[in-house]
């Protein structure tokens, strides 16, 4: 599915415009980070993208089109879209497993079918055996891959990502961007994904928008060279990311820098 | 640990036993209407058991503090929800629920008395008014406190509303719940034994009044430990119950 962003404004009725004038386009199955400053609106974003920011909250302008047909004329995604939050945001009552098949309970697919497509996913991402903890009991990294395997396991054509590797230590993060990587070359689902970190999104994405502060903007956009699927470990350690990193890194401090929101 | 626990228990017992006149050593620090004697607690009780009196005083209070138990969670799980959902409601009457429940609970017995009279009924009620204020404000921060995040995965997901009820408001609210039982469970029986103190004409509460008010010491001993013995393996009960349904939650001591 592809994505149209249009001249999209957000302002919230508490008073704050957390986007102004945001525009451009995510291609199907394309993989595009969004990397900018706390506070520069990404999450909201997301949030108008996924429809999550209801009427009375906040006045939206601009458009939004999901194949050519405005999202609010759509009526919402009915499931064909995927979220994965910061926080691990996994039922805490239910295991690995459970948590995993969530979605494909409320597509209302039959029990042994269900259990099939969980089971598979965890072994895709090395939980096997972990079925039948509960959230509290696996490590971090762990929820944030059982978190994007529940995802997976509905199969939907454009998924979310808002930072949700923030919380992992370097190493994790970088296991996990490397899963990330297979999983998209092999499925070729339509990716957005949120970073403040800017070596992540030069890691992950085809493209990279950097974002400006208050109200949010779109300051940049870059093409990534590097082919998929990349390897982030090899990656992390070329002349040529340490290059282009360095190379934007001098237009986005000029965002990251000053006062902290 | 179980060991050093017993010996402690049985030295206690002992030194009971032997202030009390017992032991065949003739000290008397205190008289046996003012605590009596452990091996004559143990008579009575054996005779209290043999009269068939204590299984009837026994069942009287329990089925008053089960029943109690009973409508205290529907009314407390209905009430809650009515009030989670509905704000306006809650906000409305949050006064009048917090003045209360701030009321000391026995202080209603008397006028419960003089309503449902000195049979069962009014001890049920007295024992449900107990647990209900416990089980309702539970509910009602349950279903307050739903993580909307939650809400908002299910939503992404594709759930309907009937779906976010299912998968997120219950379990949350329910887990709310379980955690209150322990409490109700103590407080229902409190409520039953207080309610026959009050006035009554059958119970374990109002076996013992007799007793004290006959300075059968004895009596009013083997009552306490009976009722210790129940409140101990109902809350014991509850508590591996609450262990089981919320075993998806973190053990204190694992809390990050």
């Amino acid at each position: 599915m592809k994505i149209i962003i249009q001249a999209l404004g957000v302002r919230f009725h508490r008073g704050v415009e957390a986007l102004r004038d945001v525009s451009f386009e995510v291609g199907t199955g394309e993989f595009v980070a969004i990397v900018g400053p706390s506070g520069c609106g990404k999450s909201t974003i997301l949030n108008a993208i996924a429809s999550l920011i209801a009427p009375d909250e906040a006045e939206i302008t601009g458009r939004i089109l999901v194949d050519g047909v405005d999202i609010r004329e759509r009526k919402g995604w009915n499931g064909r879209l995927g979220y994965v939050f910061q926080r691990d945001n996994l039922f805490p009552w239910r295991t690995v497993l459970g948590n995993v098949e969530a979605g494909l309970e409320i597509r209302q697919v039959p029990t042994r079918e269900r259990e099939l497509t969980a089971r598979r996913l965890i072994e895709l991402v090395g939980l096997s055996g972990f079925e039948h903890y509960f959230p509290h009991q696996i490590s971090g990294g762990m929820r944030q891959r059982t978190s994007l395997i529940r995802t997976l396991a509905y199969d939907p054509e454009v998924i979310l990502m808002d930072e949700p590797f923030g919380a992992l230590d370097a190493q994790t993060r970088l296991a996990l961007q490397e899963e990330l990587i297979r999983i998209w070359s092999r499925r070729r689902k339509t990716i957005l994904f949120v970073t403040h970190d800017l070596a992540e999104a030069i890691t992950l994405g085809e493209r990279v928008i950097l974002f400006a502060r208050r109200p949010g903007t779109v300051a940049e956009i870059y093409k990534i060279p590097f082919a998929h699927p990349r390897d982030p470990f090899e990656l992390h350690g070329s002349r040529e990311f340490a290059e282009l990193h360095a190379d934007i890194w001098r237009t986005v401090s000029q965002e990251f820098r000053g006062r902290v929101p | 640990m179980v060991f050093l626990r017993l010996v402690v228990l049985g030295c206690l017992g002992l030194a009971w036993e032997a202030t009390t006149g017992g032991l065949g050593l003739g000290w008397k620090l205190f008289e046996p209407i003012i605590l009596a004697r452990p091996s004559l607690i143990a008579a009575d009780l054996l005779e209290y058991a043999m009269s068939g009196l204590l299984v009837r005083d026994l069942r009287v209070t329990l089925t008053a503090a089960f029943l109690g138990l009973f409508f205290g969670v529907v009314g407390g799980i209905g009430v809650g929800l009515f009030f989670g959902y509905w704000g306006k409601v809650a906000a409305v009457f949050e006064p009048i629920m917090v003045a209360l429940n701030s009321l000391p609970r026995i202080t209603v017995a008397p006028m419960l008395i003089l309503w449902f009279g000195l049979g069962m009924a009014s001890k049920v009620v007295l024992s449900l008014f107990t647990v209900f204020f416990v089980i309702f404000f539970n509910t009602f921060l349950g279903v307050r406190s739903v993580d909307p995040d939650l809400v908002k995965a299910v939503k992404v997901m594709g759930g309907g509303p009937h779906q976010v009820v299912r998968m997120v408001i219950v379990p949350s609210v329910c887990s709310w719940i379980f955690a209150a039982l322990r409490t109700s469970v103590s407080f229902a029986l409190t409520g039953a034994v207080v309610g026959e103190f009050v006035g009554s004409t059958s119970g374990l509460g109002y076996r013992m009044l007799l007793a004290a008010g006959l300075l059968h010491t004895e009596r009013v001993f083997a009552i306490m430990l009976i009722l210790m013995v129940v409140g101990v393996s109902l809350v014991e009960i509850s508590r591996r119950m609450e262990q089981y349904l919320l075993r998806w939650r973190p053990a204190l001591t694992q809390l990050e």
